[in-house]
């Protein structure tokens, strides 16, 4: 494979020929601002088409006609040049900002930087400073807020966990949504593995996005609609994220430039719920011991109970037995004592030097961070150099090598109805009146662990015996070599790999309540990622009016993983965590533990401008993928988009609009399918299914097993198609101070690849199809504004960015309802409806009546709903729209940064809320000496028909339940587990404030003396402040967490990590 | 100059095509295979079948119904959509999917040891389908991608079908020459013959199962006596149909409802009915079927009973925390603890279940996954079973034979089959002696003979194949269902009126638009007639 994708660039290999000039003239460019070279300057002689670039340094030589002709220099971000070359043989340019325009240089496809306003389609840039030292370790966290169009959702506080984000909302029913990432010009892969073959309850994995260090990306460009993306082909169908790295720098300040930076970020708990003082263990005001209900009796009635692990533990703990123990509040810091203090420490050292030909860049950085939760940490190592050079023979070749070695150690941390073992399971919810943090947690005598509650480990045992290791080594890089061989034309190969290893240990310890024998599962996971990219641009004026940039290209990708897992049973020799410890082995797969899958494309962007402000951008590529069936595997998709910077064309030029253009565009994306989805096959030793804790499993009783494939492959497989309408406007008003950049689109996906339920009664469950309709439609609005500038240095920046989007299942192929997604728990689940947003969260509900009021049980008048035979969709997790906003302040070198955003709707399932209400913990559910009437409707619990009085009208409830049965007990109606699952469904509105970022960049003059050449210092708080208003009050809920974490099942927390609050100090330094 | 980069570029992309076919031709699963193997298939129906039919929701809530073992919700028939989905959906598109494979390509091997094994799986597994749920797809199911909506089949057309079903695969089983399948036939070993009393004595459960519609009650009564004649019905214990679970943890071969009991957390309460009514009647087998983990509780744990702390059948409260102290399944037929542990409070005129050779000090103990060994049963159709069914033919349809013969019979050889079971690799118990299950059989006998008519003889005979039947609840559904016997206890809060077949899977309902809309469960199944 390799040497396929080297061949085809080294094809590109041709002997150069050189053509005579008259005179040359040499010369470099230099920013006004800072003296610095600027490279990649377009120098022109006007009225040709000859010309050239400047290199690294700024550095230009050009061949001229004669004296009189004059020079045009152009970059984009500054005000175009003329000199009249005249007698000079060498000639210094300063160029200055141009502050009118939209300074933006967008980086397209294969790392093409383009003027913003030639652009068709939405893009957003954010900058190193708006990713880095902001005490954030994962990329994608960092940008939350701070893009219009992207939707990112955190798993919660976990050090590592995931991190969901889709662009311009869920487009594909079943397949990946999450965007594609784009390092330096290669695909980066994002994935996210699970390790949950039949034992490890599941933790917390992080998604391989956060392998790359905030601290070593120079800019994050968002691609957002299809139309931005048609280049990066089908996996760029939910837009692109294109990250480069500061190894592809290109500029380099002086001959060496060494930078070091450093930060320090202490974490805790965001905020703990309020717990309630007055009543202890039991139910209805008894004290009952073992019951995980807060509602016994008030402490101000009795002194002492008999110690609780007494009762179940007399055995083990005889001196306990008789012993009584004071009768006390403890749930605040039971849950408040659990959490630790965290941090997040990171350090990078960036060397970059280099000649006029040649340029290097080498980087070392680490990470550190350390969760909340005992034992919970990951750590980044990364290790990369980069470099550039031009020959002499006018080739160039530039090339990065990057080697990341990630470390997530953590507690069984698995979102978990009871499910499997998870370390906070329901450690919320332990008896207010248990001293959970110094009531022993160990058995001493077999390790095992000790609980008041059956079945569940107690959370300090659990983090101290059970765990998940995660070990990643991670290289990628990419070269490219290109040429060119005309000033108008370039050639350029790009060869790419991405490869990481992920040696994971799962392990249980011997003596936990789910697994009493203790096991340990190895998952070994191995993926590789290889792209060439080849690209011939050309770049031509014709006459002084129009230009043609063209580029074709193709590009070749294979993608294989391999994956092979084994539990070992019966941990032998507690605290040895190593599969060679274990009793017994089983290999468990996964059942597709080897895939392969390649494309090969072709494209081609052509891109017509006139007198630059009118702009026609043509895009199409012809992808063969290996995934579709033989003889359906080419797919072609089109597009068109086109910008008009108004204000130049009609010649506005005032105060008020100083810049406007519009844009609009139609883009086709075609998608592949996954690998192995055009064949039905059989699956060796398989588990079957039963209500135990643990499945049957092959072979029994020593005899091999055999099944046909639950899911039906199709082998008339086409591929899916995404549809996006995209229209725009950027305006630049009051003289520049405020820029809008506007966005509308709407974007249909058909024909989806989807693995749809089909009736068990076929004999399958599930078979592949194109089958489906959704579309998504919303808009974006982008708000740059700087009200206050004043002549002292003070300025005053707000940027808002608005992210609105409606999506609708249109149509299911006949289906009117598809569930996907496990939680665990069988009638909780995802699914999509016809008519409705995508992904609702479906669950058990009350029977109701046409007005839409519960009916109450009528007969057994206990107060209890009538259960609905049929689950349904409970909630839309979908925000109705995201809103950030930054304002920034900045006098001299001091600035201030603050990030707020305010995301809207969306609901959420929240076991953790639920449960802590049925079990009367918080202050939420404190005054209960009282009694409800649930506001429904007597009925029938058997024919379910309403009961109505003499006059024929229903007859409201009138059954009072205790407050006790109201949340916990028969008559649930939130949170207990006998509760139909719509009570369990809050709205996860929040209001926070994100970021706060204050810095100090020392003058000049003070560093003067010192080996430094530039010194910021920085203070940065993360989460200071949120409020989740559709919460109960007292929980203190954040709705940013995420428990199935990333993929298209959305909405539900099924007790996830409380998120984190962060305080940073940042130091950056360069010599 | 340019010609060279048109041709440059002509060239890699000429490569790229060229290269095309064969680099893309990487699409075949190489983890798994694409050709069905037999003797891999086989023992994977058999799995499948039992453990989806007996181990998952269809047996659980069969056995909450009928008060062998009780769990809130089912026990108030709380019966949901998504209450059979797994089983539904695994009998479906596992169990008859693969059989459907392996008939189709023992057939086209001429193979037929698995032909007729597989018609007999086949026959098996539908018509429990029919008892539980009624109406379900038979003649359009398992065709894939050419039916997506198979047509639900009337149930009585379902068995008529199964009758020609069986009588294929017996034809099947006595063609020569026979090829054994070995060890992998978790059943009967390759044993034809064997497969043809289970096939017959299929044939007798079925049609007794009917013997209530008027216009069946001849051919009923004319079929069972040629069954009769023929002497191929299952007739010592040996050769049970019945399905031995392994005691492995790693691979996983253990009694799922032993695995779900023999833990901290449980999902079951012994039924305090059912306790009770063995208690009452002396039975011995109250020892084998429940294990006390303390010696005090009762009814609602309260520390002042003989340690049967169970649930009465519908009992809506919620569950405190008392999985150490509830009374829990005991060694037969999940692979649990034999209790000999002293009880409290017998009466002194027991002579069945007494404390005669109980441990001394008494040894309860809070079970865990190391008691026990999970290695259950789970009884299909067994020689008990088959002596219940032809002393109800007798006696009702008059078919050969003496029903109290047959009474006497079904009780012996049910309790020797515990014995044996307890004796089994993996188990261990005490034995009831010879002596103790003659007098223990007369007793009951006795019962018999002071029934004053049919229908007194009729509920001695269906309560006692309701307590022989522990650990099958299906069969016992049944009977309930055509005979109304035993008299069971009226749940204490039902949620709905009780089920007189199950739900359909919601994932059945809304994929398949020949469902039917709703389910009804006060539809009756074709053979239940009052």
């Amino acid at each position: 494979m390799i040497k396929k994708l080297l061949l085809s660039g080294l094809l590109c290999l041709c002997t150069v020929v050189a053509w005579a000039q008259q005179k040359t003239v040499s010369g470099k460019v230099t920013s006004s601002e800072d003296k610095a070279g600027l490279p990649g300057v377009s120098v022109v002689v006007k009225g040709t088409s000859a010309g050239t670039v400047t290199d690294v340094e700024g550095n230009f030589k050009i061949s001229v006609p004669s004296n009189d002709a004059a020079l045009v220099f152009s970059y984009v971000g500054f005000k175009p040049q003329e000199v009249v070359v005249g007698s000079q043989s060498s000639i210094k340019v300063e160029m200055e900002a141009d502050t009118r325009e939209l300074t933006e240089v967008v980086v397209t496809a294969a790392g093409i930087a383009r003027d913003k306003k030639a652009l068709g389609y939405s893009v957003a840039t954010v900058n190193s400073d708006r990713l880095a030292q902001l005490s954030e370790p994962d990329p994608i966290r960092a940008m939350t807020g701070k893009i219009a169009g992207v939707n990112i959702q955190g798993s919660g506080g976990a050090a590592g966990g995931a991190t969901n984000i889709t662009i311009r909302g869920n487009s594909s029913l079943s397949n990946n949504n999450q965007p594609l990432f784009i390092v330096d010009g290669v695909p980066f892969d994002n994935s996210t593995f699970q390790t949950d073959g039949g034992f490890a309850g599941g933790s917390t994995f992080t998604n391989r996005a956060f392998d790359l260090d905030p601290n070593n990306i120079e800019s994050m460009t968002v691609l957002k609609g299809a139309a931005a993306a048609a280049l990066y082909g089908s996996r760029a169908a939910n837009g692109a994220i294109i990250i480069n790295t500061k190894m592809g720098k290109k500029k380099s300040r002086k001959g060496l430039e060494i930078s070091y930076s450093t930060s320090y970020s202490t974490e805790q708990l965001a905020k703990a719920p309020e717990y309630q003082t007055t009543y202890g263990q039991g139910t209805e005001f008894d004290t009952r011991l073992g019951v995980f209900g807060s509602w016994g009796r008030a402490y101000s009635a009795i002194d002492s109970i008999p110690h609780p692990l007494s009762n179940r533990f007399g055995a083990v703990f005889p001196e306990l037995v008789g012993k009584r123990v004071k009768y006390a509040p403890f749930g605040q810091g039971n849950y408040e004592n659990f959490y630790e203090r965290g941090y997040v420490y990171e350090n990078a050292v960036n060397v970059s030097g280099g000649t006029e030909k040649a340029n290097l860049t080498v980087g070392i950085s680490r990470t550190d961070n350390k969760g909340i939760v005992p034992f919970n940490s990951i750590s980044r190592t990364g290790v990369n150099i980069g470099g550039n050079a031009q020959l002499d023979n006018g080739f160039y070749v530039n090339g990065s090598f990057n080697y990341v070695n990630t470390i997530q150690k953590s507690p069984q941390l698995a979102s978990s109805i009871g499910a499997g073992p998870s370390a906070i399971e329901i450690m919320p919810w332990t008896p207010v009146s248990y001293d959970l943090t110094n009531y022993p947690f160990a058995n001493p005598i077999t390790g095992g662990s000790i609980y008041d509650r059956f079945g569940v480990d107690n959370p300090y045992w659990s983090v101290n015996y059970s765990g998940l290791l995660s070990k990643v080594d991670r290289y990628y890089g990419k070269f490219t070599l290109g040429y060119d061989p005309l000033s108008w034309l370039n050639i350029q190969y790009t060869g790419g790999f991405n490869a990481y290893t992920d040696r994971r240990t799962n392990y249980n310890g011997r003596g936990g309540e789910v697994f009493p024998n203790g096991n340990i599962t190895d998952d070994n996971i191995y993926r590789q990622e290889l792209d060439g990219t080849l690209l011939i641009t050309a770049n031509r004026d014709f006459g002084p009016n129009w230009n043609v940039r063209a580029i074709v290209g193709n590009n070749v990708n294979q993608r294989r993983t391999e994956r092979q897992a084994v539990f070992g049973d019966g941990i032998i020799v507690p605290g040895i965590n190593d599969l060679d410890n274990t009793r017994v082995q089983l290999a468990i797969g996964p059942n597709l533990g080897n895939i392969k899958q390649r494309f090969f494309a072709v494209f081609a962007d052509v891109q017509l401008s006139y007198k630059d402000y009118a702009f026609l951008n043509l895009v199409a590529r012809n992808d063969w993928s290996s995934t579709l069936p033989p003889g359906a595997r080419s797919y072609f998709y089109p597009g068109v988009n086109g910008s008009l910077v108004f204000t130049e064309a009609f010649g506005i030029k005032s105060d008020l609009l100083s810049f406007g253009k519009i844009r609009a565009g139609y883009t086709v994306v075609g998608n592949e399918a996954g690998a192995y989805q055009t064949q039905t096959v059989f699956n060796i030793n398989p588990n079957f299914s039963t209500p135990a804790p643990v499945d049957m499993q092959s072979p029994f009783s020593g005899i091999n097993t055999l099944t046909y494939s639950n899911r039906l492959g199709s082998t008339v497989l086409k591929p899916e198609f995404i549809r996006e309408f995209e229209t725009g406007l950027d305006l630049k008003l009051f003289k520049g101070k405020l820029g809008i950049d506007f966005a509308y689109y709407h974007k249909i996906s058909t024909s989806q690849i989807f693995t749809v339920d089909v009736a068990p009664s076929t004999g399958f469950l599930s078979r592949v199809t194109n089958i489906g309709k959704v579309k998504n439609e919303g808009i974006e609005l982008g708000v740059d504004f700087t009200p206050v500038t004043l002549k002292n240095g003070f300025s005053w920046n707000i940027n808002s960015a608005f992210t609105l989007n409606r999506n609708l299942v249109l149509d299911l192929g006949g289906a009117t309802e598809l569930q996907y997604g496990a939680t665990g728990n069988a009638s909780v689940t995802s699914i999509h409806v016809v008519g409705q947003p995508y992904g609702q969260i479906r669950g058990q509900v009350y029977e109701r009546d046409p007005e839409g009021r519960v009916l109450i049980d009528a007969v057994s008048r206990v107060g209890k709903a009538i259960l609905a035979e049929r689950e349904r969709a409970i909630g839309n997790p979908n925000p109705n729209f995201i809103w950030g906003i930054t304002n920034s302040f900045s006098y001299k070198g001091l600035s201030l940064s603050v990030l707020f955003d305010w995301r809207d709707g969306g609901d959420m399932l929240s076991i953790s809320v639920a449960e802590m209400l049925a079990r009367g913990v918080t202050r939420d559910t404190e005054d209960r000496e009282q009694v409800f009437v649930y506001p429904g409707v007597l009925a029938d619990p058997v024919t379910r028909r309403v009961l109505t009085d003499a006059q024929g009208q229903p007859r409201p409830n009138n059954i009072p339940i205790s407050v006790n049965e109201y949340y916990f007990g028969t008559g649930a109606f939130s949170g207990s587990q006998g509760t139909a699952d719509e009570f369990r469904v809050f709205t996860a509105t929040t209001y926070r404030l994100r970021e706060v970022s204050l810095g100090y960049s020392l003058p000049a003059k003070f560093l003067k003396k010192t080996p430094f050449g530039s010194a910021t210092l920085s203070v940065s708080g993360r989460n200071l402040w949120y409020f989740a208003p559709g919460f109960p009050k007292y929980m203190n809920f954040d709705p940013e967490v995420s428990s199935l974490g990333v993929g298209n099942s959305q909405g539900f927390d099924l007790v996830s990590v409380p998120t984190t609050r962060r305080f940073g100090v940042n130091l950056r330094v360069s010599f | 100059m340019r010609k060279i980069y048109k041709y440059l570029t002509a060239l890699s992309l000429v490569w790229a095509m060229s290269g095309c076919g064969k680099f893309l031709d990487v699409n075949v699963d190489p983890n798994s295979p694409t050709e069905p193997v037999l003797d891999l298939l086989l023992p994977s129906t058999q799995v499948s079948m039992v453990v989806n039919l007996g181990t998952n929701n269809p047996n659980i809530v069969a056995t909450c119904i009928v008060q062998h073992a009780t769990q809130g919700g089912f026990s108030r028939f709380e019966l949901l959509g998504t209450t059979f989905q797994t089983a539904w959906n695994n009998i479906y598109s596992v169990t008859l999917a693969d059989l459907d494979i392996m008939i189709s390509t023992a057939a086209a091997r001429n193979n037929t040891a698995y032909l007729g094994m597989g018609k007999l799986l086949k026959a098996y597994t539908y018509s429990n389908l029919v008892d539980i749920w009624g109406d379900v797809p038979y003649t359009e199911a398992g065709l894939g991608e050419a039916n997506l909506a198979p047509k639900f089949d009337n149930g009585a057309d379902i068995y008529r079908d199964l009758f020609r079903l069986i009588d294929e695969g017996i034809a099947d089983l006595q063609r020569n020459p026979y090829v054994s399948p070995g060890n992998v036939d978790l059943f009967y070993r390759g044993d034809r013959a064997l497969w043809i009393r289970m096939a017959n004595s299929l044939k007798l459960k079925m049609l007794l199962q009917m013997r209530l519609i008027p216009t069946e009650r001849d051919r009923v009564t004319r079929e069972i006596n040629l069954l009769i004649a023929g002497g191929q019905l299952i007739g010592t214990n040996a050769q049970d149909f019945t399905f031995r679970f392994g005691t492995t943890e790693t691979p996983m071969n253990r009694h799922p409802t032993y695995l779900t009991e023999y833990r901290a957390a449980k999902s079951f309460y012994m039924d305090q009915g059912f306790m009770d009514r063995l208690q009452a009647a002396d039975d011995p087998r109250l020892r084998y079927y429940i294990y006390r983990q303390r010696p005090d509780t009762g009814v609602s744990f309260t520390l002042t009973s003989n340690g049967y702390g169970g649930r009465a059948t519908g009992d809506p409260t919620g569950i405190p925390a008392d999985n150490a102290a509830r009374a829990t399944f005991g060694l037969y037929p999940y692979g649990g603890l034999y209790d000999n542990n002293p009880i409290r409070n017998l009466p002194a005129t027991n002579r069945f279940l007494t404390n005669t050779g109980a441990n001394n000090p008494a040894a309860h103990r809070v079970v865990t996954t190391a008691d026990g060994s999970g290695a259950g049963w789970h009884p299909m159709i067994t020689y008990a079973m088959m002596q219940f069914m032809l002393a109800e033919a007798a006696l009702t349809l008059g078919t050969t034979g003496n029903p109290r013969t047959y009474l006497r019979n079904a009780i012996t050889t049910n309790l020797q089959s515990i014995n044996t079971f307890t004796a089994s690799p993996g188990n261990s118990g005490l034995q009831m002696s010879p002596d103790l299950i003659t007098a223990f059989v007369d007793n009951r006998l006795a019962q018999y003979d002071a029934a004053t008519d049919p229908r007194g003889r009729l509920n001695v005979i269906m309560s006692e194949k309701y307590i022989a039947l522990y650990g099958n609840g299906i069969e016992s559904y049944n009977d309930y269902r055509r005979t109304g016997l035993p008299v069971l206890m009226t749940p204490i809060a039902p949620l709905n009126p009780f089920p007189v077949r199950f739900t359909v899977a919601l994932r059945e309902l809304t994929t398949n638009p020949n469902a039917p809309q709703i389910n009804d469960l006060t539809k009756k199944v074709f053979w239940d007639i009052d």
